[in-house]
């Protein structure tokens, strides 16, 4: 089954194949968990999320084009997830730092190595600390490559939100990255 | 010398973000050139940029297969020999109806007169041939004289079981091909594609 494409497990599914949708969980959920972990910041949520964003892709299955990748949509659909899930506020909760020291420690310790998941975990938490609209017009944009139009469409707002959103996002993220630094 | 008035932020973002027509960006791109300050504004965005790019993916640690597969509702859980198990079924099911319906059938097509019917038959397309006889003469006299021996004919005299179980076998594959192979081959099909 590993040697299937996307859209012969996409089709196996819609004929019952469970196993077939297990394979493609297999395959993205790395991507979806880091879509999920970049909005939630807290490695348990975020793996509940990923899990209800693969349910959610799978109630929406009939829906999609099996000759498109598979991986974009799903990441999609797993943003949206988050994105409705979000509070009201900022989270408060700071990320699970310990795993980003850890990966410096596994990483044999340079301080590069120290320094890239450092900065790595100061932009996570910059990214937390945006107001929820805020953080999910950044995630459209810079992790799906989303259009300004995509974006207003997807969210409900209009362009001129989506624009200003970002913008003020990205100002609030440089701030925020001068003062960590 | 005093510095030009700077680009609004608005522009500056759709600047980076590639989004405004060749005559716009060129315009911005010569003023950035000329302002320090914008130019430092565009690379502090850029550089947000490139540091937003970079961001690793967390890595997962558990597999999340298991508990999706658990959670999907139970019409999705179909075995994958369901639909072969069905055209089994299905097929079994048309051979147990026309064995039970043979009988019935046998009497309806001996009270029809069925060889009398056949010869009628053969006898009235012979005679239109005929007529077309000036224009395909070779291929015409040889099918001519097909229906002709035809249409002296009488269905064969088998033994009552072999006439029944042959005309059962026909029966149950036309069924099948009409009842199953329609319907489920494309299904059994993508199955084996699915595996």
């Amino acid at each position: 089954m590993r040697d299937q494409t996307d859209g012969d497990l996409v089709l196996a599914v819609r004929q019952g194949r469970a196993e077939a949708y297990g394979e493609l969980v297999r395959r993205y959920q790395g991507t979806v968990f880091g879509v999920c972990y970049r909005l939630a910041g807290e490695r348990r949520e975020a793996e509940d999320l990923a899990q209800e964003a693969f349910l959610r892709a799978y109630q929406r299955l009939g829906t999609f084009d099996a000759r498109r990748p598979f991986g974009p949509w799903v990441r999609r659909v797993a943003a949206n997830v988050c994105l409705n899930r979000l509070p009201s506020t900022p989270a408060d909760a700071p990320l699970d730092d310990e795993r980003d020291e850890d990966e410096a420690a596994d990483a044999g310790g340079p301080e590069a190595a120290w320094e890239n998941a450092e900065r790595s975990a100061t932009l996570r938490a910059a990214l937390l600390s945006l107001p929820p609209q805020y953080r999910a017009v950044v995630e459209l944009r810079h992790f799906h490559e989303m259009s300004y139009a995509e974006i207003s469409a997807e969210l409900g707002l209009p362009l001129s939100d989506v624009k200003s959103h970002l913008f003020r996002a990205r100002r609030l993220l440089a701030q925020k990255l001068k003062t960590y630094a | 010398m005093p510095e030009p008035i700077h680009l609004d932020e608005t522009r500056l973002n759709e600047y980076v973000d590639g989004v405004l027509d060749d005559a716009a960006q060129a315009e911005v791109a010569a003023h950035v050139a000329s302002c320090a300050t914008c130019t430092a504004r565009v690379a502090e965005l850029r550089a947000l940029f490139g540091d937003l790019a970079a961001l690793p993916d967390e890595p997962l640690a558990v597999d999340l297969a298991p508990a999706v597969l658990a959670r999907l509702p139970r019409r999705a859980r179909a075995p994958a020999w369901a639909p072969r198990l069905a055209l089994a079924a299905q097929a079994l099911a048309a051979v147990v109806a026309f064995v039970l319906l043979w009988p019935w059938l046998a009497a309806t097509l001996q009270a029809s007169g069925a060889a009398r019917l056949v010869a009628e038959a053969a006898a009235i397309l012979s005679a239109m041939l005929a007529g077309l006889a000036p224009l395909w003469r070779a291929p015409v006299d040889a099918a001519e004289s097909l229906l002709r021996a035809a249409s002296t004919c009488a269905l064969p005299a088998l033994p009552g079981p072999v006439l029944g179980w042959s005309l059962g076998l026909a029966g149950f594959a036309l069924a099948w091909l009409l009842g199953n192979g329609v319907l489920l081959r494309n299904l059994a099909r993508d199955q084996e594609r699915g595996e």
